[in-house]
């Protein structure tokens, strides 16, 4: 590819995964650090509900045996990371004996399909309202109605969606309340299933994009004024080409590839970036989950939604660094030092 | 005559002249800024023969870049031009339409800028940068032309075929400077607006690519306006000469007479200021500083810093006349000789 060596490529992924292994082995040992003990809170939990439970001692020892905590460390570190390596999550401490990818599997297709979607269309929607607010060809009323879309911007996310969930859904009941699709709906790409889908979708949707929409076109704007205000832009105008084209293939065009890398980061933090509108809307995503997983103790759960936290954003960020030289023929990767 | 231009508008094509392919006539822009107005151009009227190579000198301020830049109608908010005409082969560009005057640019009168920095888009190819050029001003099809005309222009700014692949970060200053005058001339425009197309090269580049530039203009048949300072390079390059000050053009004259015999104290004052080879005397400077346009002097731009003020030229603002033939001055000076 252009202007990147073999080398750079090496490195790259090498320093990708020397990121993930950090990741891992923090994601071992801050659970571990941290007072208390899950077995002994669910077996306390357990005893409380039952008012007292036979053989609690027994169960203790055989769930700690079960999770492999009887070992010393670094055994259970090796075993850890081994399976960690293969994907393996191990078992679910709270809903035991689920699998910990049969908890986060669904969850991130939710999650991807809401909070990915929402942030695209942010993005895309964030960098035409950017552009036009810089463009001076742009209509004052059509400036001035774009501007609105900064009031979403001082509302937390959050509130938002308790707002339009009073509205849209508990008064107007024009919209569902929670959860993903209709409960009890079979999984499968039916019509029903995708319209349902939708429909729980707009809600969370909509306070997502409506409170992170006036950052991106701001940022936009920024980048375009800076844009704007190049030479090359006089020259471009001296050329005689059409403004459309002006604007498309030497205003944005240009002021796009910071951005870019914004998307990286956000779509990389699809998981955490949400939890409170999953939370508030009940959204089975990986923010949802990994609330409930952090109220239930479940650190098999939250380590594998952390990890898979900690490669989403790590592998975001490493394509937009591979394909960068692609958007920004300046930056080249080639024959330059390690460092 | 200039002196009588207050009498307009005319119909555009009337008082058209056959050996003026371009004729500015009472020109005014000004910026609206927060302190008031500006008026970076002051009714400044002038001429350019056919073929004719007209250098347009003045300091930083005197509003000779805006005056260019008008010429093109490329100026951005906030310069407002207030008046005027600018008749390119009898055609004000003035009071044509936002798409007419879209297809006149590059193809009738084209912008070199100071291309050496950043004049061409980072993010595209040079041969792209070239094609969007020519497409902007196509009507449909005409692909192996186009390639062919890109090519020819490359070649006759003595750059290799190759550079159509390269992106501007990957050419020199030199490179970059003649890949904006392939631009240029790619429709064979017939006024060429040279903006200090050399001012960031070094003194070896800028002759060598000030002599590609006077070869593509000479071929072309294009009159050229080269808009700068540099008063050495004006003597080397241009047919006549106009000094701006102030917003005003205060003197158009032959090259050879201006250095000979300037008329307006400011060009002599300027021309003073030269450093010569045979003396070894310290800079004279000229006293005083250039007038803010924002409160600007009654009369006379030029009289608070005159050497040979008089009286009434306080008060009375000197017209461009022409005193001699082909010798134009706006001084009281020469008023009634």
């Amino acid at each position: 590819m252009r202007g990147l060596d073999l080398g750079y490529f090496i490195r790259r992924i090498g320093m990708f995964l020397l990121v993930i292994f950090v990741a891992a082995s923090f994601n071992f040992m801050i659970p571990r650090l941290a007072p208390g003990n899950p077995i002994g809170a669910i077996t306390s939990r357990m005893s409380n509900a039952s008012a007292g439970i036979e053989n609690g001692q027994a169960m203790f020892e055989a769930y700690r045996e079960r999770f492999g905590l009887d070992d010393p460390l670094y055994i259970q570190y090796t075993k850890y990371m081994w399976n960690t390596l293969r994907l393996d999550f191990g078992e679910s401490l709270s809903a035991y004996p689920a699998e910990v990818w049969d908890i986060i599997g669904p969850a991130i297709g939710w999650s991807i399909s809401l909070i990915g979607v929402s942030v695209l269309i942010t993005f895309v929607l964030g960098i035409l309202i950017g552009a036009l607010l810089a463009w001076k060809g742009t209509p004052g009323i059509l400036k001035s109605l774009l501007s609105l879309t900064m009031i979403g911007g001082v509302l937390p996310y959050y509130l938002l969606a308790m707002l339009l969930l009073y509205f849209f859904a508990f008064t107007a009941h024009v919209l569902p309340m929670s959860g993903a699709v209709e409960s009890g709906m079979a999984r499968e790409l039916s019509w029903p299933f995708i319209k349902s889908a939708f429909r729980h979708a707009i809600l969370p949707a909509s306070s997502i994009i409506l409170t992170s929409l006036g950052g991106w076109a701001l940022s936009m704007r920024g980048l375009m004024v800076n844009t704007i205000g190049e030479d090359y832009m006089l020259l471009a105008e001296a050329k005689g080409l059409r403004k459309s084209r002006i604007l498309w293939r030497y205003a944005i065009r240009n002021a796009i590839p910071p951005q870019l890398m914004h998307l990286a980061i956000a779509l990389g933090h699809v998981v955490s970036g949400a939890i409170l509108v999953e939370i508030v809307f009940s959204y089975p995503g990986l923010g949802y989950q990994l609330y409930m997983s952090i109220v239930n103790s479940d650190y098999t759960v939250i380590q594998g939604i952390t990890l898979i936290l900690a490669v989403s954003v790590g592998l975001a960020v490493l394509i937009i660094d591979l394909v960068y030289p692609r958007l920004d023929p300046r930056v080249t990767y080639v024959a330059e030092s390690s460092g | 005559m200039l002196s009588n231009v207050k009498t307009k508008p005319v119909d555009v094509r009337t008082k058209t002249r056959a050996d003026r392919i371009l004729d500015v006539r009472n020109l005014r822009v000004s910026y609206q800024t927060g302190g008031g107005q500006v008026r970076a151009v002051n009714d400044v009227s002038f001429f350019l023969r056919p073929s004719e190579r007209l250098g347009l000198v003045g300091e930083s301020g005197s509003g000779k870049t805006t005056m260019a830049l008008s010429l093109m109608r490329l100026l951005q908010s906030p310069a407002v031009i207030e008046g005027g005409q600018v008749l390119l082969d009898g055609v004000d560009l003035l009071s044509l339409s936002e798409e007419e005057m879209r297809r006149a640019r590059l193809a009738d009168i084209a912008l070199i800028p100071q291309g050496a920095m950043n004049s061409l888009n980072p993010m595209l190819k040079v041969g792209e940068q070239l094609r969007d050029a020519v497409t902007a001003h196509m009507d449909s099809g005409g692909k192996t032309s186009r390639e062919a005309r890109i090519f020819d222009v490359l070649e006759s700014v003595e750059l290799s075929r190759n550079v159509v692949n390269a992106y501007p970060h990957e050419l020199s200053g030199g490179m970059k400077q003649r890949v904006c005058i392939a631009m240029g001339i790619l429709l064979k425009p017939k006024v060429i607006i040279a903006d200090e197309p050399t001012s960031a090269l070094d003194v070896v580049v800028q002759r060598q690519v000030m002599e590609t530039l006077g070869r593509v203009q000479s071929e072309l048949g294009a009159s050229i306006i080269l808009v700068g300072h540099d008063m050495g390079l004006m003597a080397q390059f241009v047919d006549r000469v106009g000094v701006m000050y102030g917003g005003k053009l205060v003197e158009v004259s032959p090259v050879r007479e201006i250095f000979k015999d300037p008329l307006h104290p400011y060009t002599q004052l300027l021309i003073g200021s030269l450093p010569t080879l045979e003396s070894k005397e310290n800079f004279k400077g000229i006293s005083g500083m250039t007038p803010s346009l924002l409160t600007p002097p009654t009369g006379c731009m030029f009289h608070p810093r005159c050497p040979q003020v008089l009286p009434h030229c306080q008060v009375e603002i000197p017209p461009l006349v022409e005193i001699k033939p082909d010798r134009w001055v706006a001084c009281h000076l020469y008023n009634g000789s």
